[in-house]
């Protein structure tokens, strides 16, 4: 399974090489059109000025004046700051089982019959639940979903089996959770990276997942060409494989967490 | 004995808690190109909703209870005539052990003639079975399809005449009588 990001592509250099660029831009240009009216020293050197030789009336004008550009500037400064990343993600899908995952918050929601509205005839998801040890199944028939819950949804740091009778490209869209929080049950389940990046699991960000790493969890990766698994475990404080596991751009993966329940809790940070 | 007693309760509780294995009760998935349901005596594969699947399951082949949760047949227009628009079904009481072997048979009956299953198992309404087949319990992490009836065989059912076909019959049936007297 291969993916194209087009926003934020591989790791964290990656967003520094598309949207924060952007911002930087956008943080000088405005800092060269506030300096005279935004620095505490502007201000006030005007407020001195006009106290002195000014009446109390005029200074009070450009007091006013004064702190209305101030507003103004943190206004339009506030503006200029994006607190957000979107984007989208055009993954390919290969023919028959792949696991897979999304990575961008979807509007509005990510159900999977939101983010598949027009899926092949044929295509099946199996999303892994935690809580039974099995499968929560759907399915198009007749142009249609169908399943016991059409509610499933593929949102950031979850995963699924798809089925997919050809191989295609899907575009995933959405936003980017700054702030999340992936539930690690006891045992199995099926998990992938919120955020959009191909990192080693369990380094610490940003040169890695930050995945929270413990004595005897392992790690199963699905190869579409074989229909069998990677496996890496983490045992005596080191992987089996020697190198962490790095799970791709759309990859979900099945996580034994060998301890009690933990969070994989991510945040990433834009703007100033 | 007494302190046993809120540890046997505990432990009761606990068992009674224990998740039940849940199988994915569709025909269509399954990979043998056997897997169609058909008229009797022909390659015609079964549609209409009031033709309802069933699933049966137990330890033993000869005492398989009913997942009441019916799954109908698809419309006469489907692409997927022969299989039935089913589910997730939890086969409650069997447990999700790895390797455990579940027995497992597909009813079809009538729901336009019978409220439900039993209504059709006690009114002799079954119109066809499945041979009885085995699922094993997987062990995690689940490969793909762990959860499909792999083993499940397609099958003929007996269609019932229509209201007109036995009306017809019944006239055909008095016009000769008529004529032998």
């Amino acid at each position: 399974m291969s993916a194209k990001k087009v926003l934020a592509m591989r790791g964290e250099s990656c967003f520094d090489s598309s949207v924060i660029p952007v911002q930087r831009a956008l943080k000088k240009c405005s800092k060269k059109e506030q300096k005279p009216v935004d620095t505490r020293q502007t201000f006030c050197h005007i407020a001195f000025t006009h106290r002195n030789k000014l009446s109390h009336m005029r200074t009070k004008t450009l007091l006013l004046t004064a702190a209305l550009c101030a507003a103004g500037a943190a206004t339009s400064m506030a503006q200029v700051y994006s607190v957000n990343m979107v984007g989208y993600i055009n993954q390919s899908i290969p023919a028959g089982f792949s696991m897979i995952a999304n990575h961008l918050n979807n509007s509005p929601d990510n159900r999977i019959t939101t983010l598949f509205p027009t899926p092949a005839e044929g295509t099946r998801i199996y999303k892994f639940n935690p809580a039974t040890g099995g499968f929560s199944f759907m399915q198009v028939v007749d142009g249609a979903w169908e399943g016991s819950d059409l509610t499933l949804t593929l949102g950031p740091g979850e995963g699924t089996y798809i089925f997919a009778p050809a191989a295609f490209t899907h575009t995933f869209v959405g936003e980017v959770a700054l702030s999340s929080t992936v539930n690690l049950p006891a045992g199995f389940s099926m998990v992938s990276s919120a955020l959009p990046q191909s990192l080693a699991l369990d380094g610490a960000p940003p040169a890695g997942l930050g995945f929270p790493i413990a004595e005897g969890d392992r790690v199963y990766q699905f190869n579409p060409a074989t229909g069998g698994f990677i496996f890496n475990q983490f045992v005596d404080g080191a992987w089996d494989d020697g190198t962490p596991p790095v799970p791709g751009i759309g990859e979900s993966f099945y996580v034994f967490n060998a301890g009690t329940a933990k969070p994989w809790t991510r945040t990433f940070s834009v703007g100033p | 004995m007494k302190k046993l007693i809120p540890l046997l309760v505990l432990v009761g509780a606990m068992a009674s808690h224990a998740q039940d294995w849940v199988v994915n009760f569709n025909n269509n998935v399954v990979n043998d190109p056997n897997h169609f349901v058909t008229i009797q005596g022909t390659t015609t594969r079964v549609t209409g909703t009031n033709l309802q699947a069933v699933l049966l399951y137990g330890a033993n082949a000869s005492s398989l209870t009913a997942n009441t949760v019916p799954a109908r047949f698809r419309v006469s227009t489907s692409a997927s005539a022969g299989t039935w628009q089913g589910g997730d079904r939890t086969l409650t009481g069997m447990g999700s052990t790895p390797g455990t072997v579940i027995q497992l048979r597909v009813d079809v009956f009538d729901i336009n003639r019978f409220a439900n299953y039993a209504a059709a198992v006690a009114g002799g309404g079954i119109l066809g079975s499945s041979q009885v087949f085995s699922y094993v319990i997987p062990t995690p992490p689940l490969a793909p399809g762990a959860t499909d009836l792999q083993n499940f065989r397609g099958f003929e059912i007996v269609p019932e005449p229509s209201v007109i076909g036995l009306g017809l019959v019944g006239a055909a049936a008095l016009f000769m009588l008529r004529r032998r007297k």
